[in-house]
């Protein structure tokens, strides 16, 4: 008996949700789309982002960020860097000591804790990366 | 002849670049995304920007749209899943309501008393009822009467689990008959005296 009335109840109400139809929408609500996706497109085409370093590039960056991090984790960093030639710094150091230069600035005297160094490399690689990819991107 | 095209064809063409074949996809579905939209947030203005909103969201993930499931089905998950943001943005309360499943109902009387409004009166009376549901309630039974949609088919769009989908209908359905026998009387009355009167 239960049944026989939800089968009636099921029945009717199919009858009556399908008679009355889905909601229709303004008259003007393709074109109005069609017209919104015209200009996303036109201005995704005017400004077209793109990410500075591609996917591909991050890969050697990260390969090297990984290998320093591997090195300094697993070296011998307590070494005295003091010992450590620098022919560069060295020749600079040289040129100040002479007469000519004496009592401007002695080299020898400036001392720079390791962290500084670290940061500095790194500022410099990525700073070179960079420029090489803000050329080829502004080209 | 572009309304003949299918829609994974559709599909093809709007992915190679021709986005004026989107319009076809657009008209094709259309209402039943405006109606996904409208059940749930009961106001035309809103439902209209809500559906605009499903095609642009469709049309730039078309790229990401595998074929796993019916291109309708993804578009009423869409239209569903912005639905509900829509709610939730203009902080409105997703109304439960629970009907008395042990009352009884003539129906032989109030397919009579349906069968004597006008075909017009009648649809308006149909979609006034089903408004009054709760959101959720009534795209159910839209998506299951009206798309005659499977309980697994309506399980991927909302989320719910085949079983609250089935338990779910039954109650709507209690719950639209106890509204339609509550909105019968005055209407006939109403169509009675426009017709006298």
């Amino acid at each position: 008996m239960k049944e026989e009335q939800d089968r009636k109840a099921d029945e009717f109400i199919r009858k009556l949700v399908v008679e009355a139809g889905a909601d229709q929408p303004s008259d003007q609500f393709t074109q109005s789309l069609m017209k919104k996706i015209g200009q996303e497109q036109l201005q995704s085409s005017v400004t077209r982002y793109q990410p500075l370093i591609s996917k591909k590039g991050w890969l050697p960056i990260a390969a090297t960020i990984l290998g320093i991090c591997f090195i300094l984790l697993t070296g011998d960093w307590q070494q005295d860097w003091s010992a450590v030639p620098i022919p560069f710094l060295d020749e600079i150091g040289a040129l100040f000591h002479s007469d000519r230069y004496a009592g401007m600035l002695n080299m020898n005297s400036i001392s720079v804790d390791h962290t500084v160094v670290y940061a500095l490399l790194m500022l410099s690689f990525f700073f070179y990366i960079q420029i090489i990819y803000l050329k080829k991107f502004l080209r | 002849m572009m309304s003949r095209l299918t829609d994974q064809e559709i599909i093809i063409q709007v992915r190679a670049g021709d986005t004026a074949t989107f319009s076809v996809l657009v008209d094709r579905y259309k209402s039943m995304v405006f109606t996904v939209a409208i059940r749930m947030i009961k106001q035309r203005e809103d439902a209209e920007e809500v559906a605009q909103d499903v095609f642009l969201s469709a049309y730039g993930a078309l790229e990401t749209f595998r074929g796993d499931s019916k291109i309708s089905t993804w578009l009423y998950r869409i239209a569903y899943r912005k639905s509900l943001d829509h709610i939730k943005k203009k902080k409105r309360k997703i109304i439960t309501e629970f009907a008395d499943v042990s009352e009884r109902f003539d129906i032989g009387a109030m397919d009579q008393q349906m069968n004597s409004l006008e075909q017009n009166e009648r649809n308006q009376c149909v979609k006034a009822a089903i408004e009054e549901l709760a959101g959720d309630d009534a795209l159910l039974i839209t998506l299951f009467y009206l798309k005659e949609l499977s309980l697994k088919e309506i399980e991927q769009i909302t989320g719910f689990s085949s079983n609250t989908v089935k338990v779910r209908i039954f109650r709507g359905r209690k719950r639209l008959l106890e509204i339609l026998k509550r909105r019968l009387e005055p209407e006939i009355i109403k169509a009675y005296e426009g017709r006298t009167g």
